[in-house]
């Protein structure tokens, strides 16, 4: 039977794919007047993975890279109690949770994790060279596998392209 | 000689149970299939500030790339 990993680790000096998670991504926030000179900018540091297309990162038709917070689903249960219930985590788990999207446990070696989410509504956009830079600082690193990889991906593009209707239809009642 | 009454209404008795258990569980799908509005804000792993000396302010420029057909 053909068994379907949904991680893999890969070394430091292998190309950026999507998918790929990176530990401890700053994000610079800079103060709301820029001028020539010192300012003081906030960095906020996140567990990142990566939402760009491979392909566009291989050719460097990028020059920043999209990239998603995650989180261990423990650390979300802490903060949001609907997430503590079967019926949170199920809707997550369906991807009935616009804008988060879970992801399985790992457990390779170095690389334990429980279930993660991805948040889709804060996503960042990092310079390339910088990130290929922390990725090769960092060591080894995480990735999803296909088809988890693309199921990801569009988990995205749903949340991306949602329509709101300013009028709905009502619900049906029986 | 006396009977229970699952032995008296065997079907009537198990068919409810079944109902009651499909209509719970229909309940219960349905729940699972509503798709919610959920928001949460999870704070960074660690903050910190910096300075930063900007020594450059310019106007980006595009950078296009045509597909390869073209």
């Amino acid at each position: 039977m053909i068994s379907y990993p949904w991680y893999e680790i890969v070394d430091a000096d292998e190309v950026l794919m999507q998918g790929d998670f990176i530990c401890s991504c700053p994000v610079i926030v800079a103060s709301s007047s820029i001028g020539y000179g010192k300012i003081s900018a906030d960095i906020f540091e996140y567990d990142v993975i990566i939402m760009s297309q491979s392909c566009d990162i291989a050719h460097k038709k990028l020059n920043n890279i999209l990239v998603s917070p995650i989180w261990p689903i423990s650390d979300v249960e802490l903060k949001y109690d609907f997430l503590k219930s079967r019926r949170g985590k199920e809707a997550l788990r369906q991807g009935n949770l616009p804008g988060y999207h879970l992801i399985n446990r790992c457990e390779l070696d170095g690389f334990e994790a429980d279930f993660q989410v991805v948040d889709f509504r804060n996503v960042y956009s990092v310079p390339l060279d910088f990130l290929v830079d922390l990725s090769k600082r960092n060591g080894k690193r995480l990735r999803l596998m296909p088809p988890y990889r693309e199921h990801l991906s569009q988990a995205f593009a749903r949340f991306f392209m949602r329509i709101g209707l300013p009028v709905d239809i009502d619900l049906f009642h029986e | 000689m006396p009977t229970s009454e699952s032995e008296e209404y065997p079907h009537s008795i198990a068919e409810e149970k079944l109902d009651l258990k499909r209509e719970n569980n229909r309940k219960a799908s349905l729940q699972d299939l509503m798709e919610y509005e959920v928001v949460f804000q999870m704070p960074p792993k660690k903050k910190y500030s910096i300075e930063i000396d900007v020594i450059n302010i310019s106007k980006a420029k595009p950078k296009i790339f045509l597909p390869d057909a073209i």
